[in-house]
């Protein structure tokens, strides 16, 4: 694949072409990826209202039945419900890992078993977020599925 | 090797429902058959709890395996006692059937838990490898 950059005096917007032969699953996650980057939830914090990018939302949690989104190091508030959440971001690398928690596949950086049989996922900023042994085999298919093929 | 395994413990266990009720409708005596439908049933309301717990999500993941545990010799003592699988001096026949199937059943749960826990890391180590050449080849453009 070429990428080809052209930086234009004068341009208000960011344009990007892509020109292909086939709508391949390349093509496709390419695309995946540039709209991924474009999405934006809503989300309050201490009263104020943010736009915050898919791409930077680490995880997101129900507590109480609130939902909470979080990112490298800001917590929001939504006003959406967490099923609603997982139906919108399922596309975009997320993947439940418990009833009550769903997190972005692309900020893993590991998973471990604790001495209590509890599963825990830890974050590239360091957080760590438990997982339900039910949605173990979730994450194992979400990864499968988004590389294209499947055990 | 783990499929082979099912279905050679499914087929057993076909093939011995089978070899129950075909002499029990044949001979019709249905004294043996009658046990087998009784197994069939706890077996049947065991999974049904163990679907449940399983569902729920519990603060300590270990309570699971003991609310497991507990159930499964309530059902079975309770629908033993109905049954008059047991006499009542040798229950402890049943916890001695029931605990070593269970530990044994626990340690393959562990088992398979560390092997999808194993993969689970590998395809995150292949997924931030391909994120990290992809930042770099982003880099090299520039």
């Amino acid at each position: 694949m070429k990428i080809i950059k052209k930086q234009i005096d004068g341009q208000t917007e960011t344009e990007i072409e892509i020109r292909y032969d086939k709508l391949n699953a390349e093509v496709i996650k390419v695309i995946e990826r540039i709209e991924q980057t474009e999405k934006f939830l809503d989300g309050t914090d201490s009263g104020r209202h943010y736009r915050i990018r898919i791409s930077d939302i680490y995880y997101a949690e129900s507590v109480d039945k609130n939902t909470f989104i979080y990112t490298e190091d800001a917590v929001f508030r939504s006003e959406l419900r967490l099923y609603q959440l997982i139906g919108m971001l399922k596309a975009d690398d997320f993947v439940q890992v418990s009833k009550f928690c769903i997190v972005n596949l692309n900020v893993l950086e590991s998973i471990r078993t604790m001495f209590n049989s509890r599963l825990e996922v830890t974050l590239i900023n360091g957080e760590k977020v438990n997982v339900s042994r039910t949605y173990l085999n979730h994450i194992k298919m979400a990864f499968a599925s988004k590389e294209g093929y499947s055990e | 090797m783990k499929k082979f395994i099912r279905k050679w413990v499914m087929l057993f266990g076909l093939a011995f429902i089978s070899a129950t009720i075909i002499p029990a409708i044949v001979n019709r005596n249905w004294e043996a058959a009658i046990f087998v439908f009784q197994l069939l049933f706890v077996l049947l309301v065991i999974c049904l709890f163990q679907l449940f717990t399983d569902k729920m999500s519990l603060k300590i993941s270990l309570l699971k395996y003991v609310i497991d545990l507990v159930m499964t010799l309530s059902v079975i003592l309770l629908f033993g006692w109905l049954w008059k699988w047991y006499e009542p001096s040798y229950t402890w026949m049943m916890f001695a059937m029931v605990i070593p199937v269970y530990v044994v059943g626990y340690f393959l749960d562990i088992i398979k838990i560390n092997k999808e826990v194993k993969i689970i890391n590998q395809q995150i180590k292949r997924r931030r490898e391909i994120m990290r050449e992809g930042r770099k080849e982003k880099f090299n453009d520039c």
